[in-house]
């Protein structure tokens, strides 16, 4: 591949592994190919622009403004009376996807926060655990799958928590666990290795934040109630004794547009395996959007086509192997669009499970008002550093499992507010040591149903996508179980002295959509295998979110991370089966 | 494979790449401007006072290059302009404004800035006049640079959105921390 041939609107091109997508998923397999072999044919195509990373003059407005320079990456709201808006929301449970992704060189990790847990060994066990008569439900359906030495069973049910489709991971904890230590090694995590979901011979590669004097409000009330909570493991690189092209964090607190790039965004590895990497087939086209997937035999996909929204016009790319990597909503649309009469209904899709299962993490805010602030607590950290897992356990999956996180700035102060507003300095200080609004955040496990999807549309989004379609509708107790949420938080509040609890905020926005194409040990209830290979399909792979079993209660970067890495040990062992394989032809 | 690379740079805004220049005068009224946002709310920020017997005889450059604070501020003045041009008449408008305020003031220079600063008037919105673009395009995001270049501590913080804290260092934690969790019990050490 070299530039007169992409420039050639009319010449076919051929790489050996055809990325789509440049968030974590692609530049974390790309740089693992690349690692060992240098030479790699390898073409990531990402729909979005590139935007600069790391420039004071972009930071500077940052600073002022609060208004990043990517937001032009972001999905439109859904239409509105005078707004045409874009994508639509037609279940009883509206999903906002405006602000939940980006489109952009780099993907979500341009806008991402950094909180980076692992999913903890029952997560991996959902539907086991909830058949073991950790609920009490109405089988409506169940499916119990032979696939070689697997059994995979997959249980449609009426539960308290509404009628649920859940299967377990094909594979457990301890199968990802080197891969989350890989993980947190690639995207830096900041963490405390004393936390029990690692190993004995496992430490986090930068030492853990302590605790903000923020913090110091929630550890009391927690210690006083016996909930107990620990370090949140972060994605902000700390200072290392080895060399580094990625700087430390200075704990600037402006991560969502970071001066210095500490906090990982796949934009800036993939510049520095372009800048620095000495890579000569590797290539990232931007701006272009992949029509669709062809195939050359139902076994086998050929390559893609994508339109280069500067040049204009469609072009064919071949590709040994596909992996899609353009997050969970993307990643399927794709498959169900790339239709042939090898698959009638889109890849991998005979089943009408592509799109399926949709679900995300809606993301509660908490409030209640503080009589006096005396410590004039405010905003030090632009992430938080204390998060309790305490309901995160097995003893609460059957319900929903969640995380409480006492956020940055969840004292609500805001001096350059009040200073532009006129007040004077006595007044500024009356304002800060005075009554002041506080919150705790959570997020709350969210079980699959067959129902909900996500699906392509006519019209095409600000990008050349197709828009998206969600149909979701959450279960009918979940407002039931975060009322149990609410007591719980209570006590807290209680505890901390706060008075006046609000009724939660809460947002289903798409942040962590996941599920779409979800692995399994067979088509008939999952889409990928457990390499993230399609199944009845060679050479084509999806690693999103999309490809989660299930989600758990945290947030998914470091477990896509990790099995991200997973696949890309994974194409290696194939990579080198080939060459084998062409070496004893050649003999 | 070619050697440049060919995706395209965008930003949603284009913006100018050189650095217009902002006048010698007009830069010693937005350095006065700063250091009277730091008097009136106490903020106490550091190498702020120029040495205002030697400005006459020198250069921007050099008036700058001398002063930490003085340097930040031009970078920042100039960044603004670099990502909108209509900050450069904002800086003129807001000079010229100070210089109308303390002719209105009878040369009381403290009185004129309160007014600027505290003049309920001025913060329309969408600021519409010249009083009210000098203060919420000049004096109140000199207000918040203020804040991020230290002048926060007055009120009690030790770090601040903006603020360069620092690296998180055992014993030197960059902001105000829990003492007891602030002793590393982590194994790793960075």
């Amino acid at each position: 591949m070299d530039s007169d041939t992409k420039n050639n609107q009319n010449e076919k091109m051929e790489v050996d592994t055809l990325i789509i997508g440049s968030g974590v998923v692609g530049a974390a397999i790309a740089q693992k190919i690349l690692d060992e072999f240098p030479k790699a044919s390898i073409l990531m195509l990402e729909a979005g622009p590139k935007v600069k990373m790391k420039d004071f003059t972009l930071f500077h407005n940052y600073l002022i403004t609060r208004e990043v320079p990517y937001k032009f990456c972001e999905d439109l709201i859904y239409p509105e009376q005078d707004k045409p808006g874009e994508n639509n929301s037609i279940g009883s449970t509206l999903i906002p996807l405006h602000g939940s992704r980006l489109m952009i060189y780099g993907g979500s990790t341009v806008h991402w926060g950094g909180w980076s847990f692992r999913m903890k060994p029952e997560d991996f066990k959902l539907n086991s655990n909830l058949n073991n008569g950790q609920i009490s439900a109405t089988v409506l359906t169940s499916k119990t799958i032979l696939s070689g030495s697997n059994v995979s069973t997959s249980t449609e049910v009426e539960t308290g928590i509404g009628s649920i489709n859940v299967i377990d991971w094909p594979y457990d904890y301890d199968t990802l666990r080197p891969y989350y230590s890989e993980a947190e090694e690639y995207i830096g995590v900041s963490g405390d290795s004393d936390d029990n979901m690692l190993g004995c011979n496992e430490k986090y590669p930068f030492r853990t934040f302590p605790y903000t004097l923020e913090d110091s409000l929630a550890i009391d009330a927690m210690n006083k109630l016996n909930i107990s909570y620990g370090h949140m493991p972060i994605a902000r690189r700390g200072l290392s004794g080895s060399e580094s092209r990625h700087a430390p964090c200075q704990t600037t607190g402006t991560c969502k547009y970071c001066p210095f790039g500490a906090r990982y965004v796949a934009a800036n590895y993939l510049d520095d395996i372009k800048e620095y990497g000495n890579y000569p087939n590797f290539e990232i086209l931007t701006d272009v959007v992949v029509e669709n997937i062809s195939m050359s035999s139902r076994g086998q996909a050929e390559g893609v086509t994508y339109v280069n929204k500067d040049l204009g016009g469609s072009k064919q790319v071949n590709a040994k192997r596909i992996i899609v990597a353009a997050g969970a909503i993307e990643s399927a649309k794709l498959l169900q669009r790339s239709t042939s009469n090898y698959w009638i209904k889109g890849i991998g899709n005979d089943n009408d499970l592509v799109g399926r299962h949709f679900i995300t993490h809606p993301y509660i805010r908490f409030g209640a008002d503080l009589p006096s602030n005396p410590k004039r607590l405010q905003t030090e950290m632009d992430f938080p550093t204390l998060v309790s897992r305490h309901y995160d356990s097995k003893l609460e999956q059957a319900k929903g499992k969640y995380i409480l996180v006492n956020p940055a700035g969840n004292v609500n102060v805001d001096l350059a507010k009040a200073m532009k507003e006129g007040k004077s300095p006595e007044q500024v200080q009356k304002m800060l040591e005075g009554k002041t609004k506080i919150e705790i955040h959570a997020l709350v496990e969210i079980f699959s149903q067959h129902r909900n999807r996500v699906t392509n549309a006519d019209d095409k989004n600000h990008f050349g996508l197709p828009e998206t379609i969600v149909d979701f509708s959450k279960g009918p107790n979940i407002d039931q179980r975060i009322d149990e949420m609410q007591r719980e938080v209570n006590k807290i509040f209680t505890a901390m002295g706060a008075k006046d609890p609000r009724k939660p905020i809460v947002s289903w926005r798409a942040d962590h959509a996941a599920c779409t194409t979800r692995m399994s040990v067979s088509a008939v209830t999952g889409v990928v295998d457990k390499n993230l290979k399609v199944f009845e399909v060679d050479n084509l792979y999806v690693c999103s979110n999309g490809s989660f079993s299930s989600l758990g209660a945290v947030n998914p970067t470091l477990t896509l991370t990790a099995i991200a890495l997973k696949l890309g040990d994974h194409l290696i062992g194939k990579i080198y089966a080939a060459q084998d394989v062409a070496e004893s032809h050649e003999a | 494979m070619s050697e440049q690379p060919i995706y395209n740079t965008e930003t949603p805004y284009p913006y100018m790449d050189k650095p217009y220049g902002i006048d010698k005068e007009v830069f010693l009224k937005m350095v006065d401007l700063f250091i009277q946002i730091n008097r009136f709310w106490k903020l106490k920020i550091k190498e702020l006072q120029l040495s205002a017997g030697e400005i006459p005889q020198k250069s921007l450059r050099e008036i700058v290059s001398e002063n930490s604070m003085g340097y930040r501020l031009w970078t920042f003045m100039n960044n603004r302009i670099t990502f909108d041009l209509s900050y450069l008449a904002d800086y003129q408008n807001a000079s010229a404004v100070i210089e109308e305020l303390i002719a209105n003031n009878k040369g009381n220079e403290n009185e004129a800035y309160e007014f600027l600063f505290t003049d309920t008037t001025a913060n329309i919105s969408p600021p519409a006049t010249r009083l009210s673009r000098a203060r919420q395009k000049v004096s109140n995001e000199f207000v918040s640079l203020a804040l991020i270049l230290g002048g926060f501590e007055a009120y009690g913080a030790k770090n601040y959105i903006g603020y360069f804290g620092g690296s998180n260092i055992k014993g030197k934690t960059p902001y105000r921390s829990i003492p007891s969790t602030d002793d590393d019990n982590n194994k790793t050490q960075g």
